[in-house]
């Protein structure tokens, strides 16, 4: 079980998901303090830290995407951010080249519709208690409550491959795709 | 659908990932997939604090 430093006191008490709050940003009503979302080695390879300045802390509000905000009891400690999307194969792709051409042209007709996670920021001194799946959790229970015609068939966000490998796939069962580079795809069906 | 969410955007995935994430689609649900939708349902009406993400 994991325990939480309680500030200002030697004990410790356990992590409590009844907690967490999940409240849509509205730069009006939420002020929320610089928050460390880099990587214990300072690396940022998913540009959160930027995302967070730019459309948190500084309230900017050129993008489309809903942004929620995660509070712990009192403290501020998280976001992430979530949009619809229309999932397509590239063009150049589709040269048919293979026996599998009927069925590669046949993926490109209709785009697949999924909830996008665009970014995901958790305070770094909140780490290791499990609040990537409660943000999963969180983001399924949403799509499921949206979708009702059953068009969204998938939640997907881009994260690292070694992330993808350590902890959303032997975790949370989210799958990822083979690419050979540094960041994946991430996803897992809601219908 | 929620007045909050409608498509914005569009992604252009390489074949293969589009391919694989298609036939993963094909597949039925399984057990242990369905458990995790049953839970985020519940999670998610216990937790969300905004009536404006109502549909």
């Amino acid at each position: 079980m994991c325990f939480m430093r309680s500030i200002g006191m030697t004990q410790t008490t356990p992590f409590d998901p009844n907690g967490l709050k999940f409240k849509i940003f509205n730069p009006k009503k939420h002020q929320l303090p610089m928050i460390d979302f880099r990587q214990t080695n300072g690396e940022d390879p998913l540009s959160v830290q930027d995302y967070y300045e730019k459309y948190i802390f500084n309230g900017n509000s050129d993008t489309t995407e809903v942004k929620y905000v995660i509070k712990y009891f009192d403290n501020w400690i998280g976001f992430f951010s979530v949009d619809l999307t229309r999932l397509y194969t590239k063009q150049s792709e589709l040269i048919p080249q293979s026996k599998e051409k009927d069925k590669r042209e046949k993926f490109s007709q209709v785009p697949t519709s999924a909830l996008l996670i665009k970014k995901i920021g958790i305070d770094s001194q909140y780490r290791c208690y499990g609040i990537g799946k409660y943000i999963m959790l969180f983001c399924s229970g949403l799509v499921q409550a949206i979708n009702k015609d059953k068009k969204i068939k998938l939640v997907i966000f881009k994260t690292t491959k070694s992330l993808a490998e350590k902890i959303y796939f032997p975790k949370y069962q989210f799958n990822f795709t083979g690419t050979s580079g540094k960041l994946v795809w991430a996803f897992k069906r809601i219908c | 659908m929620s007045k909050l969410f409608s498509p914005h955007s569009d992604i252009f995935l390489e074949c293969d990932e589009y391919l694989q994430i298609s036939e993963y689609l094909n597949d039925k649900i399984n057990p242990k997939e369905q458990e995790f939708l049953t839970e985020a349902i519940v999670f998610y009406e216990k937790h969300r604090h905004d009536s404006d993400d109502s549909f």
